[in-house]
């Protein structure tokens, strides 16, 4: 039977519009109105509006320009003053601030700011992983609230000082696990693995981060700190401050970089935490390096509907495939990536329930054509091969700075009351399995977890 | 339109002086700090070796073996000896701190052809030109704009007092393009113009030189980095695709055993360094027919003229540039001063002669000539013979630029030679461009509007060319091998360019009504889906697939069924700038073959009945819900067909339709008019200061003696219809219109037309005249001759004998 045409055979896609009624458009637009007109110097500042909010950035390095960046596009938040202890990082970002007409305080040292910077609503933490906890708890005490990046610390006594002293002052900390935020992630995993189960039961995960090879990060040598500030801060050179994420003092290494992020997600499809991991890794490629720099890890699920495993790995040696995240499931699979291109589809298995339904109700976009077989001279082309699944493109789009989400929810949280989507407790969780992973490198063998671990 | 810059010019003007008083204190410290040679020339003629180590911007020693190494420095490496800051203040990189500039040059030109853009802008304050401030352009917007043809420093390395608050700048990404020593100085022939284009449009600035001057290979786009990227962060380990860091790298073959590089320099600059950015060509002239400067035929070079120390205070060569300067050397480098050894006041106080320049007879030229025409009326430029002659010049129509494809561009439209006074009261050569923009009134002024809140206002309107190319585009990936899709409308055929434009030819003898789409094939085109009957149980099953692949290739590209303006002329909303520049809104591409309509659901072809009413429609249309449409709006069709073949980009309609979307205080200026919208809602144009067309005097290319004005006679000039006073010239614009202003050679000079007709006509009875002259002198001559034989018969007594 024919249809007529106002059968509308394009389901009502959730655009990013419809979807994220903040818009990157509006979102940016108004965000530069405020910051780049209403921000004035400290020395002629404005009295604070009622919905104005007041914020400093601890660690100005690369991490910390790319949240500054996020929060220029949010309303109504404030850059009052930023921090670093080396000077060409704050030079560089009290430049970048002036170009949108934010002028800042500049402070070497984190007390410096906290004892002259009154009237702060919050701080964003961006330093190297081991003063995480010194930095947070200082300006939890300080009565601000604290967004704080990634790995919460490179130990888990540090990471649990952060979780009580959060809760003893009531104050807000949101850990930087931006995924967490990620409107395509939490349609995923909530709407689509969770709610509408369209994997059916997840047996299986996969996750890697793959980069090529790289040198250590140089500096201008006229920018060099000197040997005293180095050692007021506790670095031991200036290289190992600019690659603090190779030394054990310092950082975690890669699978604390990069696979805390995936780490996470693992536990947030499973809903619990893993039971246990199994490492192999170490320094095989370079030799100045203290963490190991692969690492492949097995950890086990137990889930309501039955164990799951989840495959991990991280290379520092070579790209191939890049970052993503795989869900497979007895029903289908679902491939993820913070860069679209790289996975944002599911992928149905053939005796699966009709996913057209989801279509219709914009929880997914309708198949992508397969391939179809195209004309050729090569009569000895063989093309009785199996064709490729068709993917079904996730509807979502996210159309802003991939930490604009999380802050946004931070900045929400403090002022609204809206709930936190990586508070210090969950992100403690994942800390556990992630540090754990690199004990289980050194220690050659499967470690188990005791479910108390988890808590802080 | 400068005045109400003052306070930012000063601001700006206030801030480099600073920075070249204050902020080059490190480099001026390190010159000491390393200076070898004092900068004092030693007598000796031979340019010395350049085996010097390359040193980056934090004056280190680059190693070419080195992993991530640094581009070269000019400040560092060329620094030492020759004072970085002394040559970033000489006049190829003063612009933004030295406006009072004496005699006016070119402007930069702000072209965008979409939306009928052209407007002179210098930070100069020269007539006729809007300064970057009053258009909202930033130091970064201009580097963008222009930094294809600067020659680094100055506005492409704003000191940071510059820069606040812009933020659309990228300063921190892109480093700054330092003044750009190589561009000039480099003989070798590794010195490519058009790769420092390409990496300035990448945002490499801090690259360019390096890559510019074949030092290293450089790769990555800064372009695409994020914003808070830093080149202390290194190469991105997870992006080697797409946002890859920049990088260089140095050819280890090319550095000696201690890491010297051999510079292959010279001073004065080759004239084809020169020419990168200074040529100009008559528009349609064969490269074969094109002489060059008879100067540079002679065997010099530019420089050998426009001379300068290492304060870069080039040597322009105008008469008046001595005083404007204070420095009476200059006479000598003038025209009239090298040939005549004249100064500026017409005496003989300079010695001439200079480089064997020759000294003119100038017989039977009346004096007058000399005192109210500069030499270049008669040497310079093109030739007044049969109108003006519209030229292209390298830095605004994007010359000697070369690429994948051609990126030279027709805006804007340049015309010589219009003779006009200039500020010593002689009548001198100039070339000319009528500026097109739209603004809005304020006051008794006219404020410019950015063009791209114009596409934002205009939406739809001035999209159909983009419209057409993107429809045209996606179906070229339904196209079997040797089809190229086009679009037939009237007597001509347009297919895709690859320029992403449209390209017209003439298809047919008669009109036909409409627009169809086809497939070109052996010079024929064939329909895209040939007639059938879906009805029919017999049809060819593989139409319909064929219908299928079309749509689907439609389907990839939402732009060739959104853009499209809806039936009854509607405009869509104006949107915000940040928005992407498609948006898709839900309209889909649906064939209609008879009375049955053709779509896709979820990748397969269906079909429904075809709404009734709607028959009118057949082929290619767009539906949404119950609307149906045609792909292309009757606008898109007239804009398409009368643009095609015309360089002007703007039709009267759309010029009518956008300023009625940008409301009342709208107008739109172009050749030499103002237009805007009376009470009625029509077009109206009428004369405006704010519509008067920019000029500048040239000076190239001179033409041989033999070539000059005047060769002929005084009839090259002075008769009835002489190209020289009577040469008319239509003001033209971005839009296709007859309203324009129209001018006379003699208008632009300020004389009377029909005085100079009538003394014309005199120069038609001066050959009578003079034999008119002739006869009585011989006469008087024959009179005298009587006279003194009587006079002489007298003394001798023979007439007392008679």
């Amino acid at each position: 039977m024919k249809r007529t045409l106002s059968d509308n055979p394009v389901p009502p896609t959730l655009s990013r519009r419809d979807f994220l009624k903040t818009s990157t458009a509006a979102g940016l637009g108004a965000a530069l109105t405020i910051n780049a007109i209403g921000q004035q110097s400290p020395a002629v500042a404005t009295p604070k509006k009622t919905d104005e909010f007041d914020i400093a950035v601890i660690g100005c390095g690369a991490q910390g320009r790319v949240l500054i960046e996020s929060v220029l596009r949010i309303p109504g938040i404030r850059i009052k003053a930023i921090c670093d202890i080396w000077e060409y990082s704050r030079t560089y970002t009290a430049n970048y601030l002036k170009k949108y007409g934010v002028i800042v305080s500049v402070y070497e040292d984190y007390r410096d700011l906290l004892a002259r910077e009154k009237g702060l609503d919050a701080a964003i933490v961006a330093t190297p992983d081991w003063v995480h906890a010194e930095h947070a708890n200082a300006c939890l005490r300080a009565g601000l609230h604290v967004y704080c990046e990634k790995e919460m610390s490179n130990s888990l006594e540090k990471a649990r000082s952060m979780v009580r002293a959060a809760r003893e002052t009531k104050k807000l900390l949101q850990i930087g696990h931006q995924r967490r935020s990620n409107p395509r992630y939490i349609h995923a995993i909530e709407r689509l693995i969770h709610e509408r189960k369209i994997l059916g039961r997840v047996t299986m995960a996969y996750a890697q981060w793959n980069r090529s090879k790289a040198d250590p990060l140089g500096w201008p040598e006229r920018y060099t700190i000197d040997q005293a500030t180095l050692d007021k801060y506790g670095y031991r050179s200036m290289s190992e401050f600019r690659n603090w994420r190779l030394f054990k003092k310092y950082g975690g290494g890669p699978m604390v970089d990069l696979g805390s992020h995936q780490i996470d997600l693992f536990g947030w499809v499973h809903g619990s935490n893993p039971r246990s991991v199994t490492a192999s890794g170490g320094t095989d490629y370079y030799k100045n390096w203290e963490w190991p720099d692969n690492v492949i890890a097995v950890y086990e699920f137990d889930t309501p509907q039955g164990r799951s495993r989840a495959l991990y790995q991280v290379q520092t040696t070579t790209q191939h495939g890049g970052f993503y995240e795989t869900f497979m499931g007895e029903n289908g699979s679902l491939v993820l990536s913070e860069i679209p291109q790289k996975g944002n589809w599911a992928m149905r298995e053939p005796h699966a329930p009709e996913w057209d339904s989801l279509a219709k109700a914009g929880l997914l976009q309708a198949e992508a054509v397969p391939i179809q077989k195209t004309a050729s001279k090569n009569v000895f082309l063989d093309v009785r091969v199996t064709a490729e699944a068709g993917r079904w493109p996730l509807p979502i789009e996210l159309a802003k700075p991939a930490h604009q989400p999380h802050l946004e929810n931070f900045f929400d949280a403090a002022r609204n009351g809206t709930p936190l989507n990586c508070p210090a407790e969950l992100a403690f969780e994942s800390c556990v399995a992630v540090l754990t992973t690199n004990e289980a490198v050194k220690a050659r063998r499967m470690v188990e977890f005791k479910p108390e671990e988890f808590k802080a | 339109m400068k005045t109400q810059d003052l306070l930012t010019r000063g601001l700006a003007a206030g801030a480099l002086l600073a920075f070249l008083g204050a902020g080059l204190a490190p480099a001026q410290e390190n010159t000491e700090k390393k200076a070898q040679l004092p900068h004092v020339w030693d007598g000796g003629k031979s340019t010395p070796v350049h085996l010097i180590e390359l040193r980056d911007e934090n004056d280190k020693p680059i190693i070419p073996t080195e992993t991530n190494p640094f581009p070269y420095s000019a400040r560092y490496t060329c620094g030492p000896c020759h004072e970085y800051a002394k040559v970033a203040a000489g006049r190829h990189f003063n612009a933004p701190i030295s406006r009072k500039d004496g005699r006016p040059g070119q402007p930069w030109f702000l072209v965008d052809a979409a939306t009928g853009t052209v407007i002179p802008v210098s930070y100069r304050d020269w007539p006729g030109s809007f300064s970057p401030e009053s258009l909202g352009l930033t130091a970064w917007n201009m580097t963008m704009l222009f930094g294809r043809n600067m020659p680094g420093g100055g506005t492409a390395e704003p000191p940071a007092e510059m820069e606040a608050p812009d933020p659309s700048a990228r300063w921190t990404v892109s480093g700054k393009a330092e003044v750009n020593c190589l561009a000039c100085h480099n003989a070798s022939p590794k010195q490519d113009h058009s790769e420092w284009a390409k990496e300035v449009l990448r945002e490499n600035l801090r690259w360019a030189a390096t890559a510019a001057a074949g030092l290293g290979e450089v790769g990555g786009m800064a372009s695409r980095l994020p914003s808070t990227w830093d080149i202390y962060d290194g190469p991105n380990p997870d992006d080697h695709e797409w946002a890859v860091v920049p990088y260089v790298k140095y050819d280890p073959k090319d550095f000696d055993s201690k890491h010297r590089y051999r510079f292959d320099i010279s001073y004065p600059p080759t004239s084809n360094r020169c020419l990168a950015c200074h040529s100009v060509t008559p528009v349609g002239q064969a490269l074969s027919d094109s002489d060059p400067d008879v100067h540079l035929a002679a065997g010099l070079k530019c420089a050998d003229c426009h001379r300068n120390d290492l304060g870069h205070d080039m040597t322009r060569g105008y008469e008046g540039e001595a005083a404007d300067k204070g420095r009476a050397m200059l006479e000598s480098f003038t025209c009239r001063g090298c040939h005549l050894g004249e100064d500026a006041e017409g005496e003989n106080r300079v010695t001439p002669g200079r480089l064997g320049a020759p000294y003119p007879k100038h017989a039977g030229i009346p004096l007058v000539h000399f005192k109210r025409l500069t030499c270049t009326v008669c040497h310079s430029g093109s030739v007044l013979k049969d109108g003006f002659t519209r030229v292209r010049t390298s830095r605004a129509n994007r010359l000697a630029i070369y690429g994948v494809a051609s990126w030279a561009t027709d805006f804007p439209f340049i015309y010589e030679p219009i003779y006009a006074e200039n500020s010593r009261g002689k009548i001198a050569p100039n070339r000319i461009v009528w500026p097109s923009y739209w603004g809005r009134i304020s006051g008794k002024a006219i404020i410019p509007v950015k063009p791209e809140e114009v596409a934002v206002a205009a939406g739809d309107i001035l999209k159909a060319e983009e419209h057409a190319a993107r429809v045209l585009a996606a179906l070229t990936t339904a196209a079997a091998e040797g089809e190229t899709p086009v679009l037939v409308s009237g007597d001509r055929m347009f297919r895709l360019n690859v320029d992403a434009g449209l390209d017209a030819s003439a298809y047919g003898t008669q009109k036909k009504n409409g627009w169809s789409l086809g497939m070109l094939k052996d010079g024929a085109v064939l329909p895209m889906v040939p007639d059938f009957d879906p009805d029919s149980p017999d049809r060819d099953p593989g139409l319909e697939t064929r219908v299928q692949e079309l749509l689907t290739a439609l389907s990839a590209d939402p732009a060739a069924v959104s853009t499209a303006l809806a039936l009854d002329g509607t405009l869509a909303a104006p949107d915000d700038p940040a928005a992407p520049a498609v948006k898709p809104d839900g309209r889909t591409p649906v064939f209609i073959m008879k009375k049955t309509l053709y779509r896709l659901s979820a990748g397969y072809l269906e079909t429904v009945p075809a709404p009734e009413g709607k028959a009118i429609l057949k082929g290619f249309a767009w539906a949404r819900g119950d609307e149906l449409g045609p792909l292309f709006s009757d606008l898109d069709i007239r804009t398409i067909s009368q643009k095609a073949g015309r360089e002007q980009t703007l039709t009267e309609e759309q010029v009518t339709l956008v300023l009625g979307a940008m409301g009342k205080s709208a107008v739109y200026i172009s050749g030499g008019r103002l237009f805007r919208l009376n009470g009625k809602g029509r077009l109206t144009a009428e004369r405006s200061e704010a519509a008067k067309p920019v000029m500048w005097p040239l000076a190239h290319d001179v033409r041989p003696a033999q070539q000059s004005l005047g060769r002929n006679g005084c009839s090259d000039c002075h008769s009835v219809n002489s190209g020289f006073f009577f040469s008319k010239l239509d003001g033209r614009g971005a839009l296709l219109t007859k309203k324009t202003e129209k001018r006379s050679s003699t208008s632009f000079m300020g004389m009377s037309g029909l005085f100079q007709r009538l003394f014309g006509l005199t120069f038609l009875v001066r050959p009578i005249l003079k034999i008119v002259l002739i006869f009585c002198g011989l006469v008087i001559a024959a009179m005298f001759l009587y006279a003194g034989f009587r006079a002489l018969g007298r003394i001798s007594g023979l007439s007392d004998r008679k």
